[in-house]
């Protein structure tokens, strides 16, 4: 991913891991291969877990420990209603700020549209 | 999947305990570490059967991956003040005693001194051991850039050989008096420090033992 994708994905990164909990509990390096999935991948793939350490100690998750035959324990992750309502608000405050990009991004085109087609006219021998 | 060779494994188990050692001395309770601990082993074990490398993981610099994820992590400060006191106890005090009665039993037992003088040398000895120490349990944040652990272990040596060349040249430039004598003491004392020396040992492999059980378990 370039540099701009990166830090967007840096900055939305809490929320990608919420949104994934969401839909079912899951361990570090599985949430990584989820984001992977959704082509975001990270360049730091540890950074998740001092935002999941943030989560958990704000209520929004919860750790548990899943035992296995083939080994060691494994620590999965689930959400807490906390963290399903602030999903909701940064769901919300994200739609609110894609949108506006959005219609910054379409009024720019449309400016230049304006601005190609004006400048067509002026070309045009008189 | 490609099996993690002994090699990787030796890097993973490295960084982990660096990151390990790290978390404790920033007062992170212990059965928080020891899962902490284990999901950054899992999840290194998993990267590098996918066939990434540990800096797809931890990133450049894997002290401040351990410093950004035990800022998250609820901590209790004094705890970390008990661990560099027990550092100082039982790496650096424990080595530079050893060290320091060499010196003194071949003063007393070769040279037939019955005192032993302990110079600005010593000190120097003394601070040098503590920095070799240090430095030694931090080599495992060097794991994902040097593959083995020989290499991590020669830029370890490196950096202490060249932080120590620099502070000698120093002091010599400076004129130090090496050999000025700073209190001396009669072989009494060194034979209580022996016994001292031997109680740091004693309690450092017990210690040692009950670390790496606790780890097991």
């Amino acid at each position: 991913m370039d540099n701009r994708s990166t830090q967007l994905l840096k900055g939305t990164l809490d929320m990608c891991l919420l949104a994934l909990l969401a839909q079912q509990p899951c361990y570090g390096y599985e949430m990584v291969q989820q984001l992977a999935l959704h082509g975001l991948d990270l360049v730091s793939e540890g950074s998740i877990y001092p935002l999941l350490s943030r989560m958990l100690a704000n209520g929004y998750i919860e750790g548990y420990l899943v035992s296995s035959t083939e080994g060691p324990s494994r620590k999965y992750y689930r959400l807490l209603p906390a963290g399903a309502k602030r999903l909701e608000q940064w769901q919300a405050e994200w739609e609110t700020f894609a949108r506006a990009v959005e219609r910054l991004l379409e009024g720019e085109h449309s400016h230049d549209h304006g601005r190609s087609a004006n400048s067509t006219t002026d070309l045009r021998p008189r | 999947m490609t099996m993690v060779d002994q090699q990787t494994q030796q890097q993973i188990s490295d960084l982990v305990n660096a990151c390990g050692d790290y978390w404790e001395l920033r007062g992170i309770p212990h059965r928080r570490r020891m899962e902490m601990r284990l999901e950054l082993e899992q999840h290194l074990e998993q990267a590098v059967h996918d066939g990434k490398t540990l800096q797809t993981v931890v990133g450049a610099n894997a002290l401040a991956f351990a410093e950004s994820w035990a800022r998250e992590t609820p901590h209790q400060f004094p705890r970390g003040f008990t661990l560099i006191l027990r550092w100082m106890l039982f790496d650096w005090l424990a080595y530079a005693l050893l060290l320091l009665l060499l010196i003194a039993l071949f003063e007393h037992l070769v040279l037939l001194s019955p005192s032993f003088p302990f110079a600005l040398v010593h000190l120097v000895a003394f601070a040098f051991i503590g920095l070799f120490t240090l430095l030694q349990a931090m080599s495992g944040f060097f794991s994902p850039r040097f593959s083995s652990r020989e290499n991590r272990l020669r830029l370890t040596f490196g950096v202490y050989a060249g932080i120590s060349l620099g502070v000698l040249l120093l002091l010599s430039l400076a004129q130090a008096p090496w050999h000025r004598v700073l209190f001396r003491w009669d072989w009494p004392f060194t034979l209580l420090l022996i016994l001292g020396a031997a109680v740091l040992v004693g309690l450092k492999v017990r210690f040692a033992r009950d670390a790496r059980q606790k780890q097991q378990l």
